[in-house]
Formats: structure tokens, sequence, C-alpha cells
């Protein structure tokens, strides 16, 4: 048996990190949750995940900017994020696109669909 | 015992009426604002998380400029941009106004973010020190920074103004602290009612004890410091009560400078902030009362109850009273300024409540009070006064004083229950009572001295040495 | 009343906040111990409102109710298609839609708001019949509230009915009706489309429902814009949502009420006249949006340098050549906006 695949989930709503666990826990990821830009940037440094699900609009450092530092750092260059936000106009999809994520999700979202989505980008979870 | 003359007693009888007539109005427009804030909160609309607020307003959320004048704020400046720049709203820019900093604000800036000088054209309504240029990043396509010759608080505000082209602008001091969702919970007013309001305030807290990281506050916690936890209970009266009660009536005549929202089209109209006054944010509000009075166009200012930023209260007593003795100057050169206001029909209620609060309260409130405390135990001491006039006194000074103090309490802990532990609200019950003991008579005190310094300004004495925005 | 009196009403009041001051902070330490305990409890129900499966062990907890709606509430908001539709059906099983119906029902306004609002996402028998009850509630939040509720989930009554329960465009003139309007149209359009046409509807509701169909690529509504805001009063506050709308379907057959409109006494139908001649790409409105660069208004100077770079080469050849020229305010409104977009003059 492999290790399971790891995930970083990076909310500021501590609810909808519950719900993540729950969620990728059952279809056997390994969930880390971060509750702001901060907590993220050094999760994402002290042990680097396989994906990272992302929240815009959060404290401190937001989404963005995080999605920015890990385009700009060359071990993290290549992780697959998806950007899971309520900021959901045209010019903030195109926005975070171009920033680099890899797809992009908006809130209210289909938990089955977030979790396909992560394994069209990591592989099965374990 | 003296056998006083019969109009020597008069006169000591007349003196005591005098103190507690006013005392007496004093306490009565309490009560009235107590009963008005509490309808007020009662039908409040509901608290929602932010993310309901976001899923329910953000589409039709007119866009925000945000304000944020800064003058030497080498230190913290980076900090602060990056916190507004996460405030959630769906359609904002962030104007940061370097106000001819001596230090390296700007320079930090243009480094931090990668500003690039830009062109942009932009209103020249309303009048400011010269802008030396403005810079713009790239990578953050919402931030503008304007650099400007200095000119205090009010001349960089308005500089932001004429640059801003948003419908809505949002002012702020260089040390507020916004909550995350201000913006969404502040504008809620403009959405509802798009076609009245102009000017929206919000509750300010004080964030002294309070854990703070990077620009946020993390955890409400009472300071240890008394001065401070009396500030809390005042800032609780003066925004819980004063101006919640005074926006249901309609007749609000102050909105904070650490957090105010205004409809920039009608702030052009009326000039702008004024130069030369140090009670600018309350002076903006009046002109605006008059402007729409005048042009007897239907409008409302609105006071949301929920907290929406803090800032940091001075614990020390020179500094504190150096402050209240500028806001009462302010208070009383927009008084001055706009005395035509006063019981005129003309401008409704504004006139007659608005005007007449602040007539009661600031003007004649601290001189007679202050009297009071010298004449009446005098007078009565010396026989001149009766027993019935001292208790009567005592009555107006101390313990209406505790009753307002406490039922303010009493509305916060019924309605927000903003404080997270039973004890604070024990420690602020007791703060709430002490307070009439001798911080009261001290703030009053604080207050002639900005009578003494507002008249002395009015005799052409006083000197303008005012550069930076002072953040006591 | 004597001034003894004074004093003891004072001292009456004083001791009675006291008195209630202190039974709050009892009620508090209180609250606090079953505060824990509700964590606690919380922490029991996600799983099981997330689980679908023990519907009958969700409803043995023995949770209060309004725990349950509150936590189901916000479960559902954050979800979409199968999975809100699962937990709001598990939250129903266990209670929670009738609590909500409760709630609705009782309590100050901003209770019955919240509730109503939240019922939205319950779709059966009893919370539809409380939605509809609670268009007549006598707050307007709770109609509004109620009225949001139901056009979200497919139930919503009649446009014109709404507009007599809500006072729409009479009392009732929150931004929120586009959203309301927009919800309707997106099963229910052509009833917002009649709403435009329909003579005895108020301007700024008009403006609304323009409002939540103008991302509707109907094209067929260009005409009856063009006419409506032919005929508005040329200082009315809604033309310029009806000229925005006419520059966002960016359609020839807007062009002769915005062109009519460059010309109108009030500084903000010019501007949004300008903004929508450019989005549109009326070219022949160029020498016009010229002549408006000296407009006393900047709003209507900015928009017109802004029209004028989007009509592109001919536009930008007028901005070069006034910005070259003497005549302020036209020449710095021309010099600016060419810079701002980075064209040399």
């Amino acid at each position: 048996m492999s290790t399971p695949v790891r995930v970083l989930v990076c909310d500021d709503d501590p609810l909808l990190l519950e719900l993540l666990e729950f969620r990728l826990a059952a279809k056997g990821f390994d969930v880390q949750a971060a509750r702001d830009g901060g907590e993220a940037m050094q999760l994402l440094e002290s042990k680097p995940p396989s994906a990272v699900v992302l929240d815009a609009m959060m404290p401190f450092i937001d989404g963005y900017e995080v999605l920015r530092r890990i385009r700009e750092n060359p071990t993290l260059k290549a992780l697959p994020v998806i950007m899971l936000t309520a900021r959901k106009q045209e010019k903030d999809i195109v926005g975070a696109l171009e920033l680099g994520a890899s797809d992009f999700l908006a809130k209210p979202f289909i938990p089955e669909e977030l979790v396909a989505r992560l394994i069209r980008l990591t592989g099965p979870a374990q | 015992m003296i056998e006083w003359q019969p109009w020597v007693i008069t006169m000591a009888t007349t003196i005591a009426w005098v103190v507690i007539i006013t005392g007496l109005l004093q306490i009565g427009l309490y009560i009235v604002q107590l009963v008005y804030a509490a309808i007020s909160l009662a039908n409040r609309p509901p608290v929602s998380r932010s993310s309901l607020l976001w899923q329910r307003y953000s589409d039709r959320a007119p866009p925000i400029a945000v304000l944020a004048p800064a003058f030497n704020e080498v230190v913290t400046i980076v900090e602060s941009v990056n916190s507004l720049l996460s405030l959630q709203y769906p359609q904002m820019e962030v104007v940061v106004i370097n106000d001819g900093s001596t230090d390296e604000t700007l320079e930090r800036l243009i480094d931090q973010f990668a500003l690039q000088p830009v062109d942009r054209y932009y209103d020249l309504t309303v009048r400011h020190a010269p802008i030396r240029g403005l810079y713009a990043s790239p990578r953050i396509p919402n931030l503008l920074v304007i650099d400007k010759e200095n000119g205090g608080k009010s001349d960089a505000l308005n500089a932001g103004i004429n640059v801003a082209r948003s419908p809505l602008f949002c002012s702020i001091d260089a040390d507020s602290i916004l909550e995350s969702d201000a913006l969404l919970r502040a504008v809620r007013p403009f959405i509802e009612k798009p076609d009245e309001v102009i000017a929206v305030g919000g509750t300010i807290r004080l964030a002294n004890g309070s854990d703070i990281h990077a620009g946020r506050v993390t955890r409400v916690r009472l300071p240890r410091n008394f001065l401070a936890l009396v500030q809390i209970v005042e800032y609780l009266r003066a925004f819980l009560m004063a101006r919640l009660a005074l926006s249901r009536m309609q007749a609000l005549t102050v909105i904070s400078g650490a957090f105010g929202l205004f409809r920039r089209r009608l702030v052009l109209e009326v000039g702008g902030y004024s130069h030369g006054t140090v009670g600018e944010d309350m002076e903006l509000v009046i002109k605006l009362h008059r402007h729409m009075r005048e042009q007897e166009k239907p409008y409302r200012i609105e006071f949301i109850p929920e907290p929406v930023c803090w800032t940091e209260a001075p614990g020390d007593l020179t500094i504190l009273g150096r402050q209240r003795a500028r806001w009462q100057r302010g208070s009383l050169e927009t008084f001055v300024k706009h005395k035509d206001m006063l019981f005129n029909p003309r401008y409704g209620r504004i006139g007659f409540l608005g005007f007449g609060q602040i007539l009661v309260v600031d003007v004649l409130g601290p001189v007679i009070e202050v009297a009071g405390y010298i004449l009446v135990p005098l007078l009565w001491s010396v026989g001149l006064l009766s027993i019935e006039y001292l208790l009567a006194y005592l009555a107006i000074t101390f313990t209406f004083g505790i009753f307002v103090s406490v039922a303010t309490l009493i509305l916060e802990e019924v309605e927000l229950r903003r404080f997270p532990k039973p004890t604070d609200l024990i420690v602020l019950t007791v703060v709430a009572i002490v307070e009439n003991f001798g911080y009261r008579q001290l703030s009053n005190f604080w207050r002639l001295r900005g009578l003494w310094q507002f008249l002395r300004k009015q005799q052409g004495w006083g000197q303008m040495t005012r550069r930076g925005f002072q953040r006591a | 009343m004597g001034l003894l009196d004074l004093w003891d009403i004072s001292l009456a009041l004083a001791a009675l906040s006291l008195a209630i001051m202190t039974a709050l902070v009892v009620g508090r330490f209180i609250t606090e111990r079953r505060r824990r305990n509700i964590l606690e409890q919380r922490k029991l129900l996600m799983p099981l409102l997330l689980g679908g499966k023990k519907r009958t062990a969700l409803t043995e907890l023995a949770v209060p109710k309004w725990l349950l709606a509150a936590l189901s509430v916000e479960l559902v908001q954050l979800v979409r298609g199968d999975e809100r539709a699962q937990i709001a059906a598990a939250a129903t099983d266990a209670g929670a839609a009738a609590e909500l119906q409760r709630q609705a029902r009782r309590g100050s306004a901003r209770k019955r708001a919240s509730a109503v609002e939240a019922l939205a996402y319950f779709h059966d028998d009893k919370s539809s019949e409380t939605l509809a009850l609670a268009l007549s509630d006598k707050s307007p939040d709770v109609r509004l509230a109620a009225a949001m509720a139901l056009a979200e989930s497919g139930r919503a009554p009649a446009a014109e009915r709404l507009m007599e329960t809500l006072g729409l465009g009479v009392s009732e003139n929150s931004m929120l009706i586009v959203s309301l309007f927009q919800k309707i149209a997106a099963y229910r359009p052509a009833e917002i489309r009649d709403l435009i046409l329909l003579p005895t509807v108020p301007n700024s509701v008009k403006a609304a429902a323009i409002d939540a169909l103008s991302a509707s690529q109907d094209y067929g509504l260009v005409k009856t814009i063009n006419e409506l805001a032919l005929r508005t009063d040329p200082s009315s506050e809604d033309l310029p949502r009806f000229l925005r709308a006419l520059g966002a379907f960016s359609h020839p057959g807007g062009a002769p009420a915005v062109r009519h409109c460059l010309s109108a006494p009030t500084w903000w139908v010019r501007a949004a006249a300008a903004e929508a001649a450019g989005r549109i790409g009326m070219s022949d409105t160029a020498f016009k949006l010229g002549e408006m660069l000296s407009d006393p208004d900047w709003w209507v100077r900015f928009r017109a340098g802004e029209a004028l770079v989007r009509l592109g080469s001919e536009g930008k050849t007028i901005l070069s050549r006034i910005s070259k020229g003497k005549a302020e305010p036209a020449r710095s409104a021309a010099r600016l906006t060419l810079a701002e977009q980075g064209i040399p003059a």
C-alpha cells in the first residue's frame, strides 16, 4: 500500500474546513488544514503537500498572494492548486487562472466535483 | 451660622437650579437615547456569517475606494496595506495617501509592492496640497498610492476623494484595524436604500488588551490598564447608545474618522473635508446634513451597531487629556461654524435634536458641571443650600451616571455579547461604577481645557502646528 | 416632585441596573458551562449530517433543535447539488425544518428574517407554506427575505403579486430586487420581461428588471429599452441604468437613445450615455464625445475620454488632437486619458 496523497486545505471558515476534512479523509486523502494564508505558507514550506485547495479571501495573506508565492517558489512551482472561492465574477476566475491556479471552483461547491478534480490532478488518493 | 442676605440665598438657589436642570436635561437625553438604542438594536437586521453576507450582497455591492492616509508610517505601512488588500469586498480600490511623510513611507511602499509611477485622469473638485505623483502596482491592480505634499489628514483625504473613482469611499485612520467583513457589513444600508443613504458609520471598538496579529484583531480581551478600561465603557456609551439612538432618530451628527462610508459625489458637492479644523469628521457630517436639507432632498445617514473597526486608545493621562481637549475643540468649532442651524426649523431634526444634543452635552454641559463641582458643595457647606440640593446634585453627578453606564453594558450584553468571558462583564460593571468618581470629573476638566484652547484660537492667539494626524 | 425624589429615583435606577447586570452575569456563567456542552454536541452532529446514512442516529441524538437547525443551515449553504439536497433531507428528518418554521413565525423580526432566509433550502410543503405566509409579514425585511427564499428555490409567486406585497418601487427600493428578479428570471424570464413592458410599473422597478436581464443576451430587449430610455425624463435617476444596460448589450439598436442622451441636461445621464456610446461602438458620436471633453462635470469628461478610447483609432485621433490643443479642461482630459491607457499622443 502506498502512502496517502497529502492535500493542504486553506480556508478561513472553520466549518468549511471541517466539511472538507471529513469528505476528503473519507476518500483516502491525508488532509492538512490552514486557517489563513500565513499558516498555509508555513505548512507549505515545512512539509509540502501534493495538492492545495485554496480560498481567495483570507486574513493576513489572501489566497491570490499565497498562489503567487507558490508559483514563484522553485520547489513548489509545479504544485497543483485548486482555487475554491466565493469570488466568482469573470475577472476573478480569469485572474486566478492567470496567476497559475490549476483549477477553479466557485462556492457553494459540489464536494464530489472537488474530489474528482483533485484526483485528476494528483492521481488516486492512495 | 451666618445670617445670609436674602439675595445671596436666592442667588445660591438659582445656581443650584441651573446646575441641576442642565444635569437633568443631559440625563433625560441619555435615557431617551437608551430607549431608542434598545429599539434600534431589537429591530436591527440579522447579523449573518460573512460567507452569507457575501452570497447576499456581493453581486449588488457598489465599488468602494478605501482611503488610507499615511504620515510617517514606515514601520507599519506594509502590514496595514496588506491587511486592507485582504478585506472581503467584491470591488474595492485601496488608495494610500502619503501625506508628505518625512520618513521612508513611500519608498517602503514602492519597494514592497513593486510600484511604478502612473498617470491617471483625476478630478480637481476639492482643495488639497499638490499631488507629486501617483503610483500603481502591475501585480495588484486595485492598489493606488498618492504621493502628495504635507497638508494634514483632511487634506490627504481630499486628495484621495479627488483621485478615487468608486461611487463610495471609506475613510479610515492610519491606525484603524478593520474587521475582514467591515465593508460588506457597512455597505448594507447603501444597497437596501440606494436612493436615500448618503453615509454610514459603524461601531469603533478599542483594541487595547486584545491580541493583534498582522493588522487583525484575533482575540478580544480586556486591557489591564484602568484608563483603557474606562475608555471601553465610554466608547460603548458613545457608539452603542448615543450614535445608535441618534441615527435611529435620523439626527446623527458624527461619523468617526476611524471608519466611515460616504457617497463620494455628495462629499464633493460639499467641498470635501474642511481645512483648519480639528473636528473634520464631525464637520463633514454636519455639512452633508446642511446640504441635503437645503436641497430639500430625502436622505439618510445610518449607523450600524456591529463593530467594524478597532483602534488603540491612549493609555496615559497626558495623551488622553490632549485628545479629549482636541475633541472638545473640534465640536465647539463645528458648533460655532454652523450655529445658524441650531433650533432652525429649516434644518428640522438636525437643528433641534442634533444641535440640541451638542449644545447640552458638549457646549453647556462641561462648563456647568465643573462649576457645579465647586459651587454646590461650597454653597452647601456655608449653609446657603439645604441638603436636598446637595443630594439632587449628587444624584445628577454620580448615581444617574452609574445607571446610564450600566444600562449601556446591559444593552451590549443582551443584544451583542461581544465580550467573551463572564468575568469581563464583572470588570466592566465595576469600571462603569468607578468611572463616575474621579474619571468623569477629570474628563470634564479636559473638556474645559479644550474650551479654553478654542477661545484662544478664536482670538487669533492659537498657533497651528499640526502636521501629522496625531493618533493619540 | 421634590428634589429628594430625584435622589431616590437615581438610587433606584442605579440599583435596578446593577441588579439586572448581576442577573446577566450569573446567566453568563450558566450558559458558559452549557456552551462547552454544545460544542461537544456539535462535534457529534457534523458527521451525522454529512453521513446521510445513519439518519436514525441523528433523530436519536438529543441535541437542542436550534443547534441542529443552525448547523444544518450553515452546512447547506456551503455546498450545492446533490450534497445540498442530502444534507437538507437529513436535517429535515431530524426536525431542523420544523424548528426553522417555528422561528419564522415567532420571535423578533431579526430571528424571523434569518429563519425565512434559511427555509430557502427546505422544499417540503410545510416550509413552502411558512414562506408563503411570511410574504405578508409585518416587517419589510422578512417579506423581502421570504420572496428571495421562494425565488431561490423556484417557488416564487407571480412577479406582479410580488410587486404588490413587497411594495416594489414604492416603499421598497433595495438593490436586492435585482437579485430577486435574477433568481426568478432563471426559470421564468418572460415574467420579468413583462415588467419592462407594462406601463403601470414604476421606472425604478423596470430598471431593476433590466439589470436582472442585462446578462441574458436577449437582444429582443434592446428595442424596448431604447424606447423606454427615449421616453424617460432626462433628469431621471433611473435613466443611467437603462443606458448602462444598452451599453452592456453592445447592440446598435440602443444607439438612438444613447445619442439623444449625450446632450441631456444632467451630468449623470450624459456620463452614462458617453459610456454606453463607447461600449456600443458608435463611431458617429466620436465628434460629440470630443466636445464632451469640455463638459463642466468631471465624470462626463472621464466617461467621454474612456469612450473615445473604446471607439478605436478614430477616437484616439480625436483625443490626440485635443491633447495638443489649448482649451482646458479638454486638453488635460485628453492628455491624461491617453497617458493612462498607455497610448502615445
